[in-house]
């Protein structure tokens, strides 16, 4: 997707039709608008998302008031008003244009709750435009509004995504962005639809009541297995915001100097703890495993011999099968004569089924499992004394392994103590916030551990019900055909479940790759951002012996979070390059528009973003002011500038201070503030090159 | 390093994909589909929806 241009229509501070066409080519692809604060920048950024989705930022002041003020106040009771955004995109090689219109007749002073109506045409190769059905379902197929966040960019609000409690809102933009979100719903829909299914089948008369029975349990189960859900979610939430505040508290500690240094002490033993804990369940499962395919050995210490005894015993009676020697067979063949007497002429029944036997004879099979058993029942004890060594090795590293945790969660706790002796209030006090804070953590485990293991529970009570559906006589041949759609049904969900974590896991780790990669392009820390498992943004200081959390300034924080949207935005075009989107991910080329992203970052990080932005997508559109962006930005921004525009910001007061009222770029002067204007608004100005 | 994965992660969806039932296989196809078309509108109306279809559609499976 490339934005071509976007036209306003009395929308927001925009009074009259005002239009803007934006860079496209690849070596210049950065257009930037330079306005004032307050000066319409956040507005144009929030006129994409309404174009697209009919949604405004949360801080957007009186978000009903659509059309222009200016238009509004002054026109006549009863006049029809309109408010518009027309974008015109291109998207895998068609042109769109996508119009979002509001009508209202000034009545009052205030506008009327706005009914929005979105048109999209596509324009064909003659020029006409051919009228897209569904506008909103092929606009977020196009780009979902999930993304959009992602795209459409605040520079104020970015940083949060690199918070512990934004695991769920990447989760959701990695989902969506690789088309999982509908995977995703597939996996959580189709139980629903077995269980419709279900409600389909008729049993035999006595069994309908059971039957009858056993689907209203499968409906209650069903409920609390999600009342089990929603507590699990809660409590991993709340378990987020106390990571989160462990997190920042532990931070705080580095940056106390009373506390800094044991509070290392204390990354590393914590972070020691945290292998052996691993560690040590690797070696439990291992024992485990080892116990479920040779436990039995450990019952078996007389058995060896006992059978070894009996059989040896069978033999000596003769009570084994001989051997029947095939050459006996052979002889009697020759001699054509059996030692019965019976003649053994060719084609006879009698020759023949000696002949049969002939094959047969020698059981070898019977030697070669006599033999075989024998070494399998000799070598019992020696595996036996293999598994036993096997077993106590096993237990004496994890009895080790627990000994090393206690010492570590021991070391941890006097740390605690230490710091809490330390004379510093300050640091007393966030030592105690810390242990509450791991405390309401510490129960919030607990929660989702009750949940998760309920949630077990009422899945074997489920499975059980199941069965006994199962096992019920149906009817006729129609409840047949729809117990085999159940399966097929389930079968499919098991499925999709396990494709689903393999891709999920599998774009969390080129994500991870690439932000990696971003990001030591342009930070000039030595920390590693890293994206989780669980789909959180960490950053991580790796220059002393041990891995810790890296302090995070708002710099840093800017970088991860724009090296996060660098990140998806290649993932989708590698997606489309490499054909990925397999399950109908959204893949493609996609521009972002960025709105205060150099706002309270000193000139090295101005430099280190303005330097990055340009390589971040094929189409970058900035909204900065003067202030922000500074000379540095502009500087570095030129080789990439492909068009500018100045959003000048008029006013009718006349009391404004400290007003820069002209803005000189390129050699030219453009006005910036106009104070004691005939209106209140914005209005675009391009500027020369 | 990543494409090697890239690849193992491919063959893993493979060998789950021709695994499972033909039936089984259709209705994947046949819910990814329907959800596709769904996704625009809320969880619980696309819920809904997928039910009753997926529950019609299924009819085509012997």
């Amino acid at each position: 997707m490339k934005f071509l241009s976007v036209e306003l229509e009395n929308f927001r501070p925009y009074q009259g039709t005002q239009k803007i066409s934006f860079a496209r080519d690849p070596e210049t692809n950065v257009t930037v608008l330079w306005a004032t604060n307050g000066g319409g920048k956040t507005t144009l950024l929030n006129a994409f998302t309404w174009a697209l989705y009919g949604e405004l930022s949360a801080d957007v002041e009186k978000p009903d008031q659509l059309i222009n003020t200016t238009v509004w106040n002054s026109a006549d009771e009863g006049t029809p008003l309109t408010a518009s955004v027309t974008v015109e995109f291109e998207h895998r090689g068609d042109v769109y244009i996508l119009k979002r219109s509001v009508y209202a007749s000034k009545r009052g002073v205030i506008q009327p709750r706005p009914r929005p109506e979105l048109q999209l045409w596509r324009r064909e190769r003659g020029g006409n435009l051919e009228q897209v059905l569904n506008p909103s379902g092929i606009l977020n197929q196009m780009l979902p509004a999930r993304l959009s966040r992602f795209f459409f960019v605040n520079g104020e609000r970015i940083e949060a995504l690199v918070r512990h409690d934004s695991g769920e809102d990447v989760r959701e933009a990695v989902k969506t962005l690789l088309g999982l979100e509908a995977m995703e719903r597939a996996v959580d829909h189709l139980p629903k639809v077995a269980e419709k299914l279900r409600r389909g089948i008729k049993a035999e008369d006595a069994s309908q009541q059971m039957l009858d029975d056993l689907l209203g349990k499968m409906e209650d189960t069903e409920r609390m297995v999600q009342e089990q859900q929603r507590r699990r979610n809660g409590a991993e939430k709340e378990k987020k915001h106390f990571d989160s505040e462990i997190q920042s508290l532990n931070l705080k500690m580095t940056q106390l100097t009373e506390a800094k240094e044991l509070q290392k002490e204390r990354y590393r033993m914590e972070d020691q703890l945290r292998r052996i804990r691993t560690v040590r369940q690797e070696q439990e499962e291992e024992r485990a495993k080892l116990v479920g395919t040779s436990g039995f050995l450990g019952f078996l210490p007389a058995l060896p011999g006992k059978i070894l005894a009996a059989c040896e015993e069978l033999r000596e009676r003769g009570e084994l099968p001989a051997p029947l020697k095939r050459a006996f067979i052979d002889d009697l063949l020759e001699r054509g004569q059996c030692i019965c007497g019976t003649p053994l002429t060719g084609g006879s029944p009698h020759r023949t089924a000696l002949e049969h036997w002939r094959a047969r004879a020698g059981l070898a099979e019977v030697e070669a499992a006599w033999n075989q058993l024998r070494g399998t029942v000799e070598s019992i004890d020696e595996q036996r004394t293999r598994m036993h060594e096997a077993l106590r090795s096993l237990d004496e590293r994890i009895a080790e392994a627990q000994e090393e945790q206690r010492r570590l969660e021991h070391g941890i706790d006097e740390i605690g103590n230490k710091l809490k002796r330390l004379p510093s209030e300050e640091v007393l006090r966030t030592e105690e916030k810390l242990d509450a804070a791991k405390l309401d953590r510490d129960e919030k485990v607990a929660a989702i551990g009750a949940a998760i293991a309920e949630i077990q529970r009422l899945g074997s009570v489920k499975e059980g019900l199941k069965n006994q559906i199962e096992k019920l006589e149906v009817k006729d041949a129609r409840s047949r055909r729809i117990r085999s759609r159940i399966m097929a049904v389930e079968e499919a969900s098991t499925a999709l479940a396990k494709i689903l974590e393999i891709l999920s896991q599998g774009v969390r780790r080129r994500l991870d790759a690439r932000i990696q990669e971003l990001y030591r392009q342009v930070s000039f820390k030595s920390y590693e951002p890293e994206l989780t498992p669980d789909f959180e943004l960490e950053l991580w200081d790796s220059s002393g012996s041990e891995r810790i959390p890296a302090p995070k300034s708002t710099g840093e924080n800017m970088l991860l979070a724009l090296a996060f949207v660098g990140s998806l935005i290649g993932e989708a075009r590698e997606g489309q390059e490499n054909g990925r989107t397999f399950i109908q991910g959204i893949g493609g080329d996609f521009p972002v528009v960025m709105d205060a992203v150099f706002g309270n970052l000193d000139d090295d990080y101005r430099k280190a973003i303005a330097d990055f932005l340009p390589r971040l997508a094929s189409q970058v559109v900035i909204l900065t002011s003067k202030a922000q962006a500074g000379e540095i930005v502009e500087q570095e921004l030129r080789p990439r500038l492909g068009r500018q525009y100045v959003i000048t910001a008029h006013t009718t007061k006349t009391d404004v201070s400290s007003v820069t009222e002209k803005l000189t770029l390129n050699g030219n002067t453009y006005p910036y503030q106009v104070v004691g204007s005939d209106r209140t608004g914005a209005e675009f100005t391009e500027v020369r090159n | 390093m990543t494409n090697k994965m890239d690849q193992q992660e491919i063959e893993r969806v493979q060998q789950i994909l021709t695994k499972i039932n033909p039936n089984a296989y259709d209705v994947i196809r046949m819910v990814l589909a329907l959800e596709w078309e769904n996704l625009h509108k809320s969880e619980a109306l696309a819920r809904n929806t997928v039910r009753d279809e997926m529950a019609k559609k299924v009819e085509g499976i012997a």
